[in-house]
């Protein structure tokens, strides 16, 4: 149920060849931010349940099925936790369901878009959007340290279960602490692993001036359609969001 | 005794097998060396000794483990860990106490051992590696070759019958290395059986193990004395490993002689 190697799963980037992973970088940061806004707009349940679903050619197009399938397993957690807090505390199982399916929205668009896109594509979007070098590459940079530390986590898991470590699964505090030997040697070797980065791209002269590019993206047929979908995705969420969540029983009437 | 028996390994994922249908035995009180080019099973191999395949590492296993009788596929990796202790190739992947000893007495204390037993335990399995007198220090304060030291006494403290080790001499000086190779004739000599997976066959050749296995494209190409395994020049080349040096020059005078008698006839 809780599986944080899962979750990382999210943040992996540019794994899938796919129709997708071709668009041009900035169409797809579109679709992505798109995505995003969406289920924000309002708390309806039909807007909620329209960008769900909105979503599927995209998950066609991109071949994630799988990849948010377990990004999904992974969250399922918190999904849990969030439908009983927001049971709790509003005793409205539709804005319950509502606030649920928004987080899925979010994590499905963020697995798509990370699993058709590379953390230099990424980068070039931002600079685009004349975001901040530093900050556009401390932004890549985390993003390409995800696998590496996910394989680091796993080794430390794998050498201290060899000296014959297992993770508590009773008792918070208990669970805590034997999480120790686990965490520890990661922000070591996190740690360690930035002040070695840090250096090589001194010895490379990062941040010695304006920095030119180097690949140029065009606008291609079906970016423009990808585009197309977009907008008309923006235009229909709003209009359903004036609808009542009873909009849904009429065909069964 | 450890047994493979016809076993076969594909992790999740992967299209291919990373080790098919390999069968072998590994005794006490003798040096193993495993060598082969990368991705040809060698790590693998070792991470089903202690059971971390495929209790960790998912796929789809052939084919049975035995350590002392005992499948890897029942017995959990805790147990597993007092017969077979795995040292991985980066120390730094195992360290998180502030002192040597605490960090040693770590698996002696997972796997349940009386207090008594795990003091007697810290003492021997640091005197063994040499860092008795270094024991209050912090781990993250010791050179590469210490460290790798402690992460060996980290795992002789569970006591185990079996130490593999994976890559030891990676980032080691040759002193470091020098000191390895008496460290793991000792543990041989009182009783444990060795693991070594290595690329460095001049080190190994130094070690002078009972027996090399080459293992490529995830089965055994061949096994033996080292004597047989390191002459046999063609075979290692053809595997991507180069021969140690003393074994080249002789097989390249020996073909020197032959091509000169040849002419000479």
């Amino acid at each position: 149920m809780f599986d944080p190697l899962g979750m990382l799963e999210i943040f992996k980037t540019g794994q899938l060849e796919s129709v997708y992973a071709r668009l041009n970088p900035l169409v797809k940061f579109i679709l992505f931010i798109i995505f995003i806004i969406l289920p924000l707009i309002s708390t309806s349940f039909i807007l909620q349940l329209f960008s769900l679903v909105a979503q599927i050619p995209l998950i066609l197009m991109s071949r994630s099925g799988r990849k948010v399938i377990r990004s999904l397993r992974a969250s399922t957690f918190f999904i849990l936790i969030l439908i009983i807090l927001n049971y709790i505390t509003t005793n409205n199982i539709i804005f319950s369901l509502s606030m649920v399916i928004r987080l899925l929205v979010m994590i499905i668009a963020s697995a798509i878009f990370m699993s058709g896109s590379n953390p230099s594509e990424i980068g070039d979007v931002l600079s685009k959007m004349k975001v901040p070098t530093s900050i556009t590459f401390s932004f890549i940079v985390a993003l390409r340290f995800i696998p590496v530390l996910a394989d680091d986590f796993m080794n430390i898991v794998a050498s201290q279960a060899s000296r014959g470590h297992e993770v508590e699964r009773s008792g918070f505090i208990r669970r805590a602490k034997s999480l120790l030997p686990l965490l520890i040697p990661l922000i070591v070797i996190a740690i360690r692993r930035a002040q070695q980065l840090a250096e090589a791209l001194e010895s490379r002269c990062f941040g010695s001036g304006k920095r030119t590019s180097y690949i140029t993206y065009e606008v291609k047929f079906t970016d423009l359609l990808a585009l197309t979908y977009a907008i008309t995705v923006l235009l229909i969420g709003p209009l359903l969001a004036t609808l009542p969540p009873e909009f849904l029983l009429l065909p069964f009437r | 005794m450890i047994e493979f028996r016809n076993v076969s390994f594909r992790y999740e994922r992967s299209r291919g097998f990373a080790v098919k249908d390999i069968s072998l035995e590994f005794k006490v009180r003798r040096i193993y060396g495993v060598i082969g080019p990368n991705g040809s099973g060698k790590s693998t191999l070792l991470r089903m000794m202690n059971g971390l395949i495929p209790h960790f590492y998912r796929g789809e296993m052939v084919g049975r483990v035995l350590v002392d009788g005992m499948d890897t596929r029942e017995a959990s990796v805790a147990q597993l860990a007092r017969k077979v202790g795995l040292v991985f190739q980066n120390p730094e992947h195992m360290f998180f106490s502030e002192s040597v000893e605490e960090e040693v007495s770590f698996g002696p204390r997972s796997v349940g051992m009386d207090e008594s037993e795990i003091e007697d335990s810290i003492r021997w399995s640091l005197e063994e590696v040499g860092l008795w007198e270094l024991r209050g220090r912090s781990p993250w304060s010791l050179s590469g070759g210490e460290m790798k030291r402690l992460s060996i006494a980290c795992v002789l403290s569970m006591r185990p019958t079996f130490v593999a080790l994976d890559e030891p001499t990676v980032g080691q000086d040759a002193l470091s290395k020098d000191s390895l190779i008496n460290l793991l004739r000792n543990l041989r000599d009182e009783g444990k059986g060795i693991i070594v997976v290595t690329h460095d066959i001049e080190w190994l050749e130094e070690l002078d193990p009972d027996e090399v296995i080459v293992l490529s494209k995830g089965s055994v190409y061949e096994r033996g004395p080292p004597e047989d395994i390191f002459s046999d020049v063609r075979g290692l080349v053809m595997n991507q490993l180069m021969p140690p040096i003393s074994y080249l020059i002789e097989d390249l005078l020996r073909r020197c002689l032959s091509v000169r008698s040849a002419g000479n006839a």
